[in-house]
């Protein structure tokens, strides 16, 4: 079977998506990885979820919008061109996800008229799910990233996913909405007779009827015609919706999709990525790629061991000297030892954190990348490049020394 | 600048504990609920994540805390708000049938509905905080000093708080309404309660701990009085620096690395520690607030000292950065 790293991602696929708990420099590596392959000649959109300030200012497109904006970056020159696009010049555009709107804009193109789209924007249900409810960015999100891959614009589009407690909140957004719209309690809902008349419900069992019972109980009289008229509104919609989630759906989890796992280096952050793993692999998602991110550099060919800076060490003891008589700074030498401890310590404290990651992404013969931290602002275009870079190369060691490297 | 100092976190009831993933939210939420029972309160902890983090905090090889949870200290009872366990608890008070909302609450046709309806956990979540806010003993006295909460981490941070009122305008009467109001108005009672934001001193949990805080005092209002800046390194490596540079680089060190590594580490130290001085100093300007700085570990919580320094530092005072040091 021919396994794909990162490498081959870059190069073949046409969706990476970059899943992972926040805080770990997803949006940085996702703008890193599609500048990587715009400068390899792919014509490339980075779709982000963060709105970050300084990722707009290295990209240079001013403020990121929810309409893809074009990236210069001929100041970095090429990369070596992959052999099928050895003559394309690659582009870059960069966008921001933007829940509202497109549900609005989905509205707008689905409703068969004018009355039925103002209608649907002036119901209560539904502007209580549009409304930036948590999941309603998660739908928006695919029927965007939907309309891009349709689009035929992009070779390959890198996709930033929002933050979320399950990596897969994302993918099984558009399973969700599906189920929602082809389920019974809908279809039911949508019919005249149960809105008209709850003893409707009467004629469609026991079981309905309890649960539409329970609702009115709850939530008062009026929710239940709030629900079947947005209902009835929306039934135009559902048909394309639903045929819209589940090509995205067979899309992300088909042969041009690839996904990276991206992580910290800090312990507790890295609990959650293990539950992420076991997740994407439950799911059956290509994953290609585990990047643990912004790990603090060790310049060292030995491990860091924080123990051989002890104080108590008499040839540490002399070393401080020597760093005190050399500066002719009093206590120099230790407080340079102090420093040295605490980045060891920090250092080893991710490794430990790191192992059973790598060793999990290992058995599932996925390829493991470290990153390591740049210390200052990711703040042009250069620096975003320095990680592309990065990338690119630690990619390429492990898939020379991999035992499942690319034939 | 008028530069007040808010007053203690212990006069709250609940605390809404709240950051972007990665910012140590829990750790900070956990570290608060043992500072405060330290303190003699008798204290709540109620973790909402889909996976439990919490009992990880105090026990070594943790066991789950689920929604009937337990006492990990005295006086510190944790739970996990699970949302389907509390709505079954909701329903059950509501209807007063257990048996018949049990069977109602496992039909099929039910559980499609609570997958596809947005803000249904978020409302029974901070039903199930507002009921503890309200549970009395005996003498009628609150059960619980202090309710601290582990908020969800989505992208919208605040979604969670926004849900009672969402749901006031999309229903209009009924239980459910009344219950959203009163949930509403713990939120935004500023005696009772506060939101807690946790940040880093980093870009973009700057930026996004802004715009939180814009969110909770524009569109929820909900009390905020202070940032705590979670991870803050110390000035260690600055002023080390210039003194590096006047060394000898073939200066022979028996077990420290070479000068040269030396100065690279520390350089690499420095440019954190500057970059984590401006963030925490632009969070403060941004949102007009003064932080509650939480010190960075390097050995990530595994040792007791660790954490010993974190309660310590939790119900420190604030500070207003002013510039950072030279």
């Amino acid at each position: 079977m021919n396994r794909r790293d990162l490498r081959s991602a870059l190069r073949d696929s046409r969706i990476i998506v970059c899943a992972g708990t926040g805080g770990v420099g997803k949006t940085t590596i996702s703008a890193a990885l599609a500048l990587e392959a715009a400068r390899a000649g792919r014509s490339t959109l980075v779709l982000t979820i963060d709105p970050a300030r300084r990722l707009a200012d290295a990209l240079g497109v001013g403020e990121l919008g929810s309409t893809p904006q074009p990236v210069d970056f001929d100041s970095l020159g090429e990369r070596a061109k992959t052999s099928t696009q050895s003559h394309a010049k690659g582009s870059l555009s960069a966008m921001m996800l933007d829940p509202k709107p497109t549900f609005d804009a989905l509205v707008a193109r689905f409703a068969p008229d004018e009355a039925a789209r103002e209608r649907i924007l002036e119901n209560r249900i539904y502007q209580h799910l549009s409304e930036a409810l948590a999941g309603t960015a998660e739908y928006a999100a695919t029927i965007q990233v939907h309309d891009l891959i349709e689009s035929g614009d992009y070779d390959l589009i890198v996709l930033d996913t929002p933050p979320a407690d399950h990596a897969l909140d994302f993918l099984r957004a558009p399973k969700r909405m599906r189920e929602f719209l082809e389920s019974r309690f809908v279809k039911t809902l949508v019919r005249p007779a149960v809105s008209a008349s709850r003893f409707g419900a009467r004629l469609l069992g026991r079981g309905l009827e309890r649960v539409l019972a329970l609702i009115d109980r709850v939530a008062g009289g009026g929710f239940l015609d709030d629900i079947s008229e947005f209902m009835q509104a929306i039934d135009g919609l559902s048909l394309g919706l639903g045929e819209r989630s589940h090509r995205v759906e067979e899309f992300l989890l088909g042969p041009d999709a690839s996904f990276i796992l991206v992580c910290g280096g800090h312990a507790r952050a890295n609990a959650s990525a293990l539950d992420f793993l076991s997740e994407l692999d439950a799911f059956r998602v290509p994953l290609v790629s585990v990047i643990a991110n912004r790990l603090r550099p060790w310049p060292l060919d030995r491990p860091p061991r924080p123990e051989d800076y002890s104080l108590a060490n008499p040839l540490v003891e002399s070393d401080m000297k020597k760093l005190d008589d050399a500066s002719g700074v009093g206590k120099f030498g230790e407080a340079v030892v102090l420093h040295l401890t605490e980045h060891a310590e920090v250092c080893a404290s991710e490794n430990r954190a790191l192992e059973q990651i790598e060793t999990t992404a290992r058995a599932g013969r996925i390829q493991f990348l470290r990153i390591l931290e740049l210390a200052g602002d990711i703040d042009r275009l250069e620096r975003l490049a320095q990680i592309g870079q990065m990338l690119s190369e630690a990619a390429d060691a492990a898939g020379k020394k991999g035992p499942q490297s690319d034939p | 600048m008028m530069q007040t100092m808010p007053p203690s976190l212990l006069d709250k009831r609940v605390i809404i504990v709240t950051g972007k993933g990665g910012t140590g939210k829990t750790t900070v939420a956990a570290c608060l609920a043992d500072a405060a029972r330290r303190q003699g309160k008798r204290v709540v902890l109620a973790e909402t994540a889909a996976t439990e983090s919490i009992a990880a905090c105090f026990e070594s090889s943790p066991q789950p805390l689920g929604y009937k949870g337990r006492e990990l200290r005295p006086n510190l009872y944790a739970l996990r708000i699970e949302p389907e366990a509390a709505l079954a608890e909701y329903l059950g008070l509501q209807i007063g049938l257990r048996g018949l909302t049990d069977r109602v609450l496992r039909t099929d046709m039910f559980r499609q509905l609570l997958e596809a309806v947005p803000g249904w956990r978020e409302l029974i979540i901070l039903g199930k905080i507002w009921h503890l806010e309200q549970k009395t003993d005996v003498s009628n006295r609150p059960v619980y000093d202090l309710i601290v909460v582990d908020a969800p981490a989505t992208g919208h941070g605040l979604t969670f708080l926004d849900v009672p009122r969402v749901v006031q305008t999309a229903v209009r009467a009924g239980p459910l309404s009344r219950h959203a109001s009163w949930v509403e108005s713990l939120i935004h009672d500023r005696e009772r309660t506060l939101l807690l934001p946790v940040t880093l001193p980093e870009e973009l949990p700057v930026l996004e701990t802004h715009q939180l805080i814009e969110r909770a005092r524009n569109t929820i209002d909900v009390g905020v009085d202070r940032i705590i800046v979670n991870a803050m390194p110390e000035m260690h490596a600055k002023p080390l620096t210039p003194i590096l540079e006047s060394l000898p680089e073939n200066l022979q060190l028996d077990v420290l690395p070479p000068v040269a590594m030396i100065k690279g580490i520390l350089a690499h130290s420095e440019r954190r520690e500057s970059l984590a001085f401006r963030e925490r100093q632009h969070v403060s300007r941004l949102c007009g607030l003064p932080v509650v700085d939480l010190p960075f570990s390097s050995t990530a919580f595994e040792s007791g000292d660790d954490w010993a320094a974190l309660v310590d530092a939790i119900l420190g005072d604030c500070v207003w950065p002013g510039e950072s040091p030279q």
